[in-house]
């Protein structure tokens, strides 16, 4: 599979026969099993209908934040709607009958006690896994799938998507479903639902991680002069979202007794009720533009995403510069980004730096890809002298974003081949605490005392257990290890 | 040239008393049409205009009214491409020390005088004035000696000299303000005052964060807001500078501020305030991470001199100050890369950066430094 959705993926999109041929080998199930997970898509080339396939990377992509998207699932709607997520995610789509059932075969096989679980007591399950399946869907977790035409004339089956029905539940009878898992018959053939398939709409993660990221900013950059509060009410949800048509760029617009009376929700949000008109204010005059409104006084107010994403996304990268290559070079990058274009010597004059540092900074951010230089020629001559020519520098934030993009995966790499070199060095000491592990285990269930375990643990001695503190910094925590910030 | 009887004896004591109006009542009528001409082109007069307005005075009795003006301090004498222009000249302009200068230090001084406080250098003086090196070197000793102009070292460039008037003081942009003393740019002492000022601000963000919860946060974002005359006075109080900071010389600082994304200036009205603020983010993981803050990243290869297995590598993961000073001086065969001293000239970086990206060595881009 991996190597024909590789050659899938290199050629982007291509005829079945193509494919076959670079892949030399059958396809057809591999093709079903990567459609089935919305990995592939599929459609009829025009004028000889031909199918055609085509990788689809937003989902790749998807692939590597899985575990983001579960821990989102679970903070959210809790554990069991973190269970029906990944179901889904295993079986690529499948119907909220079948769904229904296996979660709740699962946890019907998983009870010590099954053969004591009335009818009541399974139907009780199946609803609780319903309902939780009814918030994913409202929440805009899962959508329906494109139902798929057969045509017998047709090379190509047509795909049509209804969008008034994405997240509208089908009518699924859990008394069936319940009587099922009971008799452990897991054919649901017969189910109304079983041609309507679901799977998980990605784009509204996305929109979650971005609120989130956006929340979490706002709320370190006006720390208690804005209650977050506010800030979280606003960045409420909006459904109306997906990837190809991009995220919304602005929150729903809401007026100030909206944002008000849901305060009034909160613990304490009365009190912050009550000063809204101070707090929304000094949002409203911050520089960076993050609340748009219609009148100051009463609003409505909404979150300018676009421009707070932004501001965040400057500050990433003018942290990293800072990081890299110190203050200096990070006043640099924010004075070109300041002034668009900008010669030498204004940057060593306008950002007070002693000329040298400027340009050998200059020099740096420019080898880092940070900035790009621009000649104008002061004479029309072709070949007229260096000193004819003015020198601009200016950010091109696509070179940039790529120049952090590699950065970001030589630094993973580096983090993995290290982990990989330390586990080595490490590998008498890690194998010898697993075999004192081992024993220290066995003999603790056969009921050894106090002192005969205290013996066993002092087998590794105080320098072996300082090497293995060691290893386990490196094994566990490199490709997370993060150092203090540099002062 | 020829002599007119109409023209003043400029000899003797009684014309050196003469006042201008004095010398004019003495002039010939062609003399006087000449100054006419000249006062209704403030720009100028061409040798051709005072030709054909005069057709009947003679080629020689014309320079000799000429010279006459010239060396009465009437007129002055310009150059513009092969051309000479008459321009009269503007009242009280002269001091008492030019009195006795010849044309040549005249022409240099009003040369001088027209750079007002930004200076001339004195290569454009040659150029503007058309006399020669040894010559021009020589007029401007003697208008030094007399106190009438002085040199100015610019921060522009090292051994730049430009010249202006004796009694004026120079622009910032030739002395480069506060910030410069001798041509050297102080850049601990525009450190130290950038912390101030910074720390100034931010004390204040902190207490108007505190009283959030007693004045309400509009008021404690007012408390925040400082005027520049406040961080000036804050400033001048800690008499941290010997010179006296203008409020110009603050608002430099408070601008670099601005560009370290720690304060941010805010409009209200008319009044223009600063406000320390607080970033977006933390320090990203990205920059945390060994590879964020190595100086050899780029050099980095699984298998290369610089790679994760190596001792640099250990020496990142362990947070130490040898590790966050360490400087890429490794001996490293450089190939499709940068060298890593710094290039001073815009230009040959921009050539050198064509080389490397073509693929070279470290000795074809030696030539370079």
């Amino acid at each position: 599979m991996d190597l024909i959705f590789l050659e899938i993926y290199n050629v982007l999109w291509g005829s079945f026969n193509g494919i076959e041929k670079h892949a030399a080998v059958p396809v057809k199930n591999v093709l079903k099993v990567l459609i089935q997970h919305n990995l592939v898509e599929f459609s009829a080339k025009t004028p000889f209908s031909q199918p055609i396939y085509q990788a689809n990377s937003r989902n790749i992509y998807f692939l590597i934040r899985l575990q983001r998207a579960f821990e989102l699932i679970q903070q959210q709607l809790g554990l069991e709607a973190r269970g029906i997520v990944e179901e889904i995610v295993c079986r690529g789509q499948l119907p909220m009958s079948k769904l229904l059932f296996i979660c709740g075969w699962k946890q019907y096989d998983d009870d010590p006690n099954k053969s004591s679980l009335t009818h009541a007591d399974v139907l009780k399950i199946v609803k609780k896994h319903s309902s939780t399946f009814e918030a994913l869907a409202v929440n805009h977790y899962c959508c329906r799938t494109a139902q798929i035409l057969y045509d017998p004339e047709d090379l190509v089956p047509q795909t049509t998507y209804n969008e008034a029905v994405k997240y509208t539940l089908p009518p699924v009878n859990v008394e069936v479903i319940a009587t099922r898992i009971r008799e452990e018959n897991s054919d649901l053939s017969d189910f109304e639902d079983s041609l309507i398939g679901w799977k998980i709409d990605i784009s509204n993660f996305y929109r979650e991680w971005r609120d989130d990221i956006v929340t979490s900013a706002l709320k370190r950059r006006y720390q208690n002069m804005v209650d977050n509060k506010i800030v979280r009410i606003l960045a409420s949800k909006t459904f109306t979202c997906s990837l190809e048509k991009g995220l919304p760029a602005e929150s729903p617009w809401l007026t100030h007794r909206d944002i008000a009376q849901h305060l009034a929700r909160f613990e304490d949000g009365e009190k912050t009720a009550a000063k809204l008109d101070e707090h929304l204010d000094i949002m409203l005059q911050d520089p960076k533009t993050v609340l748009s409104c219609e009148s100051p006084d009463i609003g409505p107010y909404s979150l300018n995403y676009s421009a707070a994403m932004k501001h965040i996304m400057f500050d990433l990268v003018e942290h990293i510069i800072l990081q890299r290559h110190g203050f200096f070079a990070a006043r640099i990058f924010r004075l070109i980004r300041d002034k668009i274009y900008i010669e030498q010597d204004r940057i060593a004059e306008v950002g007070m730096i002693p000329s040298k540092e400027a340009k050998h900074l200059t020099f740096v951010l420019m080898h880092d890809n940070f900035i790009k230089m621009k000649e104008v020629r002061k004479t029309y001559n072709a070949t007229a002298a260096s000193n004819k020519i003015a020198f601009f520098f200016h950010i091109d934030i696509n070179d940039v974003a790529s120049a952090l993009l590699e950065f970001s995966f030589r630094s993973m790499t580096n983090s993995h081949i290290r982990r990989n070199f330390e586990k080595y060095n490490f590998r008498m000491s890690l194998a010898k605490e697993e075999r004192v592990t081992r024993i220290y285990n066995t003999v603790r269930g056969r009921g050894a005392t106090t002192e005969q375990l205290q013996e066993i643990e002092d087998l590794i001695t105080p320098p072996e257990k300082e090497v293995l503190k060691r290893a386990r910094i490196y094994n566990d925590k490199l490709p997370l290890l993060l150092l203090p910030a540099a002062p | 040239m020829s002599t007119d009887s109409s023209i003043p004896s400029t000899s003797g004591p009684s014309s050196k008393a003469a006042t201008p109006e004095d010398k004019k009542e003495k002039l010939s009528k062609f003399e006087r049409r000449i100054i006419e001409l000249a006062e209704t082109f403030p720009k100028g007069i061409p040798d051709k205009i005072i030709q054909s307005d005069m057709p009947e005075v003679q080629g020689a009795e014309r320079a000799a009214a000429i010279n006459n003006l010239i060396e009465m301090g009437i007129l002055d004498l310009y150059k513009q491409g092969n051309e000479l222009l008459y321009k009269i000249k503007i009242k009280g302009t002269e001091t008492s020390h030019l009195k006795n200068a010849d044309k040549e230090e005249r022409v240099v001084y009003e040369i001088i005088k027209e750079a007002a406080n930004k200076g001339i250098w004195i290569k454009d003086i040659r150029f503007k004035s058309n006399l020669n090196q040894t010559q021009l070197n020589k007029i401007l000793k003697i208008l030094e000696g007399k106190r009438l102009i002085k040199p100015v070292k610019s921060v522009a460039a090292n051994k730049k000299k430009v010249y202006m008037l004796f009694e004026l003081e120079p622009d910032r942009s030739v002395t480069g303000g506060a910030w410069y003393s001798d041509q050297d740019f102080e850049s601990e002492f525009v450190s130290i005052l950038n912390q101030q000022c910074l720390r100034y601000l931010r004390e204040k963000l902190d207490q108007s964060e505190n009283l959030v919860e007693k004045i309400g946060p509009r008021a404690a974002r007012y408390h925040a807001l400082t005027k520049i005359e406040d961080v000036c006075n804050f400033i001048s109080n800690l008499r941290i500078s010997k010179v006296e900071l203008t409020k110009d010389d603050i608002e430099c600082i408070l601008e670099t501020l601005i560009y370290d994304a720690k304060i941010e200036r805010i409009v209200k009205g008319d009044s223009v305030f600063y406000v320390a603020v607080n970033s977006f983010l933390d320090t990203p993981g990205l920059a945390r991470t060994p590879c964020g803050i190595c100086p050899v990243f780029k050099e980095c290869t699984p298998n290369g001199l610089v790679n994760p297995k190596s001792y640099i590598f250990s020496l990142l993961i362990h947070p130490s100050k040898k590790a966050r000073t360490l400087k890429p001086h490794f001996k490293l065969k450089y190939t499709e890369t940068l060298p890593s001293r710094p290039l001073l000239c815009p230009a040959i970086m921009s050539r050198a950066y064509r080389v490397a990206q073509n693929g070279c060595t470290l000795s074809s881009l030696k030539k370079f430094q």
